[in-house]
């Protein structure tokens, strides 16, 4: 596996909790989804990995990455090189004011030790990876030259600069249109392949993994609550949140969730999801269910429903 | 970061930080020094020790314990003269602040309101008044009126209503936006009602903030022109004038450090209540002065 | 996915001309209603015009006086009035004035560049010096570091510069005696002959260094005063201006590039926040200009400041008229050239 987090805790001065228990992996050439609500602690968990939380926060737990370890020095020294992120916000997450030819190889010169003429040359050749048209023309362009949708192209071809081995893709299609969030996704899955490259895909959008991510992780209130093969999660939910999440999809069926999704900070002792749950028992309020395996590869966190498969 | 992990995480960090120690010990003491020279103020005759127009032939006396912080080139005792001093600074900023609020928002209110010809006309002005650096512009009114303590405040309010009108202008542009007001219009109630009852409430919000902000730098202003003498005429015991007079000998220190020392802490006070109210209620207010 | 790159249509003509043009236009715009307010003013000015601007001998004569009266037009209404002084100041003549006698732009002259010998040192120290320190509390935003910052910042800006100028002089020169007593030069010495106006430099172009030394030591204390207080209200806008950028998606993106912490300060942070910078060293020269009429009067410093003061204390009209236009247009100036290095740095200007 090129990431093994296990056990990952992030909180913040107060102290604020933001991530109780995260454990996941992704190895080469695969696509993770991690999906969840707002608040439950997906994009931080992105963050932790790169080392970019805010001043004071503290992280337990290990993350292996290609082999080793990681502590504060070498989380910092992977950055761009080894582990590489794409924001949501494409417009946000660019320099207004440098070209993108400067955005695109500055990084590329320092973990790379290329030539200016060189990374320009690969800068062309990563944007003709990401279809981007006339890159002779973009490189000398500025960020607010182009449409949405051509700027997360420029964003993930930056992010490849370095040539990383894992992508973290935060919400990467949340900010673009419908018409072309497809686009992106196509785009990535070919990078996945072409680059043997590892992508966590951050989202909240269920639907949007099942053709993407061979695995899926679903977070509720800084825990993960469920994982496992997509496919499996999918259409074989055990935990009552991830069954929730789908049900609240489908728009025919008009049911949507009771309450609003928590924070890790605002969790109840006890099971985070209890207070909403249909299935919710005594036991539940007071004992945090630690996750199971259901079959291979597939654990759900719930006390109520067993291996055995309560429903 | 989604908006809530981003409010959470905000607040986790300024919990205890940045807020909890610059606000609470140093506000109240800016409190504290505020509200005593406004005793001061009130109380002057009773709390001075001597007349502060009382001349004696004790003149340019060091600072001792009969006179603690010395006499003056007429004899005058500077504490005395010091602390009646805020008699002065303190109510003309005020008035300075007041009139200046209501000149300003009232035409901002206008602006932002009707908009169009109004607005227009309103902000080439105040574009007009900003271009002239404030005490410029102050020094050559009240030289062309003549100095007094009066025409001082003239002048400053001349000078300062302009960021009145801009700021209540852009209270009344936000609010203009909120659906409620166009429900109310098509309710059929008139533009007056409406300013009156919904307009005018929320902009007092921006406004008192505006005002705190600006009372310390119209106590400065004051001074400055009170030091050019063009303010309060002698023998009045204006701060301003006070330094300008102990400029002429500075080996006698004590008769400019005191009232120089009393404009900066009321001046200090003024402005470290002003930047905690702005925090509190409106911090996009000026982007920190 | 067949959007073409939005290429910079051929405009007929570029945008930044088009934005400057606009910018300049409004400058002018400033400066004729600068001349309108300050020909307003002039007229608030009681008294009587004629007694105020000859002197006594002129007083007697009655065809001086005529001609006087029909240069400034003042037996026409008052528009003409305007029309004809505006006519006069256009060809420089800004009339004369009461206290010195001469023309009030010769005045001028010889006091802006004395006043610039203050202010342009001031204005560097003060950018560089805010730059420094608002970067460093921003970056230690909420620690002891940026209490320190805020706290001290804001001293500066609640202390009268008068008063702070009495202090040091006190200090450095009645005190410690390092310190000469005001004024621009020592008395043994006489000025250079005048090439800038400004007495170091002219100086050294003379060849006579030590009196370049000496005019130096002389303006240490005023500079000194001057940039303090302007640095007290600068810093705190670069410390803001700066905060709202470290906030901004960019930089954490730039972080996880995994670039150095040197280069995105410099390279990302600062140029973002150099706009705004701009704008506000821009304000800070004119309000330095205005600052020195506090300051110029304790140092015994010949230049603009004490000259506005004296003018406004004798109530020299044609005085403060010329000092008050020259501050208007220095600071439309000023900004104007403000707004074409905005239009340079933001590439949004410059190309959309």
């Amino acid at each position: 596996m090129l990431l093994d987090v296990k056990h990952l805790r992030v909180s913040l001065p107060g102290p604020v909790p933001i991530l109780t228990d995260v454990s996941l992996d992704a190895g080469r050439g695969e696509i993770v989804g991690i999906a969840g609500e707002s608040g439950s602690g997906k994009s931080m968990t992105a963050r932790a990995l790169l080392g970019l939380l805010p001043r004071g926060a503290e992280v337990t737990g290990t993350v292996r990455f290609d082999g080793r370890v990681l502590d504060r020095r070498s989380t910092i020294e992977q950055r761009g090189h080894g582990i590489a992120m794409v924001f949501q916000d494409p417009v946000a997450a660019l320099h207004p004011m440098l070209t993108i030819g400067r955005q695109l190889t500055e990084h590329m010169r320092l973990h790379l030790r290329m030539s200016k003429k060189d990374a320009r040359r690969r800068a062309l050749g990563l944007l003709e990876q990401v279809r981007l048209p006339d890159p002779e023309r973009a490189l000398r362009g500025y960020p607010h030259q182009f449409s949405g949708g051509q700027l997360q192209r420029i964003a993930i071809a930056s992010a490849l600069a370095a040539e990383p081995k894992l992508l973290i893709a935060d919400e990467p299609t949340t900010a673009l249109d419908v018409t072309v969030q497809a686009g992106i996704l196509r785009l990535l899955d070919r990078l996945r392949t072409e680059m043997d490259l590892a992508v966590l895909f951050i989202t909240h959008d269920l639907g949007v993994l099942a053709s993407l991510a061979a695995r899926t992780c679903v977070f509720y209130a800084g825990r993960v609550v469920e994982t496992g093969r997509t496919a499996d999660v999918l259409r074989d939910p055990h935990h009552p949140y991830t069954e929730a999440l789908l049900a609240a999809r489908d728009a025919s069926s008009g049911r949507s969730m009771p309450g609003r999704p928590v924070s890790a900070a605002d969790a109840p002792a006890g099971c985070p999801f209890a207070p909403r749950c249909a299935d919710r028992r005594d036991e539940c309020d007071t004992t945090v269910p630690e996750r199971r395996s259901i079959h291979s590869g597939h654990e759900s966190a719930c006390l109520v429903r067993t291996a055995e498969g309560v429903r | 970061m989604t908006a809530i992990q981003d409010a959470r995480v905000t607040r986790a960090l300024t919990r205890r930080r940045s807020r909890g120690v610059w606000r609470q010990p140093v506000v109240a003491g800016a409190l504290v020094v505020l509200a005593a020279w406004v005793l001061i103020a009130v109380l002057a005759d009773w709390v001075s020790p001597y007349d502060a127009l009382a001349q004696t032939s004790d003149i340019y006396a060091a600072p001792s314990a009969q006179h603690w912080f010395g006499t003056d080139e007429l004899g005058r005792d500077v504490f005395s003269r010091v602390l009646h001093g805020s008699r002065l600074s303190i109510p003309l900023a005020l008035a300075v602040v007041v009139l200046a609020l209501t000149a300003g928002g009232l035409l901002g209110l206008v602006a932002g309101y009707f908009g169009k010809v109004a607005d227009e006309v309103i902000m080439r002005i105040t574009d007009l008044v900003f271009a002239f650096p404030q005490i410029i512009l102050a020094m050559a009114v009240a030289a062309a009126f003549g100095p007094s303590a009066a025409n001082a405040v003239v002048a400053l309010v001349l000078v300062s209503w302009p960021i009145y009108a801009r700021v209540i202008r852009g209270a009344v542009l936000s609010i203009r936006g909120e659906n409620y007001l166009s429900a109310a219009r098509m309710l059929g109630v008139g533009p007056m009602t409406v300013l009156r009852r919904d307009v005018i409430p929320n902009s007092v919000g921006p406004a008192i903030v505006l005002a705190t902000l600006e009372l310390g730098n119209a106590v400065l202003l004051l001074a400055g022109l009170s030091f050019l003498g063009l303010g309060p005429r002698p023998p009045a015991p204006e701060w301003g004038a006070m330094i300008a007079i102990g400029a002429t000998d500075i080996s006698k220190w004590w008769v400019s450090v005191f009232p120089g020392l009393a404009i900066l802490t009321v001046v200090l006070a003024c402005n470290v209540l002003g930047d905690a109210i702005r925090d509190r209620f409106d911090p996009n207010l000026t982007g920190d002065r | 996915m067949t959007e073409a790159v939005a290429a910079p249509a051929r405009p007929r003509v570029p945008p930044l001309v088009r934005y400057l043009a606009r910018r300049l236009a409004i400058a002018v715009g400033l400066l004729l209603g600068s001349t309108v307010v300050g020909f307003a003013l002039v007229q608030a000015v009681p008294g009587d015009p004629v007694a105020a601007n000859l002197s006594d001998q002129a007083l007697g004569d009655p065809a001086a006086v005529a001609a006087f009266e029909a240069k400034w037009g003042l037996d026409k209404p008052l528009p003409v009035q305007y029309l004809t002084y505006l006519g006069n100041l256009l060809q420089g003549d800004l009339g004369t004035s009461q206290q010195t006698g001469r023309p009030v732009l010769s005045d001028l002259a010889e006091r802006v560049p004395a006043t610039l010998e203050l202010v342009l040192p001031a204005i560097v120290l003060s950018v560089v010096i805010s730059i420094v320190v608002g970067m460093i509390a921003a970056l230690r935003h909420g620690r002891a570091t940026d209490q320190a910052v805020r706290v001290g910042s804001m001293l500066g800006l609640s202390t009268p510069p008068f008063w702070l100028s009495l202090l040091v002089l006190y200090l450095f020169f009645y005190v410690l005696g390092v310190s000469p007593n005001g004024g621009r030069i020592s008395p043994q010495f006489s000025p250079p002959p005048s090439v800038t106006g400004i007495y170091p430099v002219d100086a050294l172009l003379a060849g006579d260094p030590l009196l370049a030394w000496d005019a130096v030591q002389h303006a240490v204390l005023p500079v000194l005063v001057l940039t303090v207080v302007t640095t007290a209200t600068l810093v705190r806008f670069v410390r803001s201006a700066l905060l709202e950028v470290l906030r901004k998606e960019y930089i954490a993106a730039a972080y996880a590039k995994g670039l150095p912490a040197r280069t995105v300060l410099f390279r990302h942070l600062l140029r973002a926040g150099l706009v705004q910078i701009m704008t506000m060293t821009g304000l800070t020269f004119a309000s330095m200009l205005a600052g020195t009429v506090l300051i110029e009067n304790i140092f015994s410093w010949p230049g603009l400041g004490s000259y506005a003061f004296t003018s406004a204390s004798t109530l020299d009209r044609p005085s403060i008229l010329g000092v008050s236009l020259f501050v208007a247009a220095a600071y439309i100036v000023v900004n104007l050239v403000v707004d074409l290095l905005y239009g340079l740095a933001d590439p949004r200007i410059r190309l959309s």
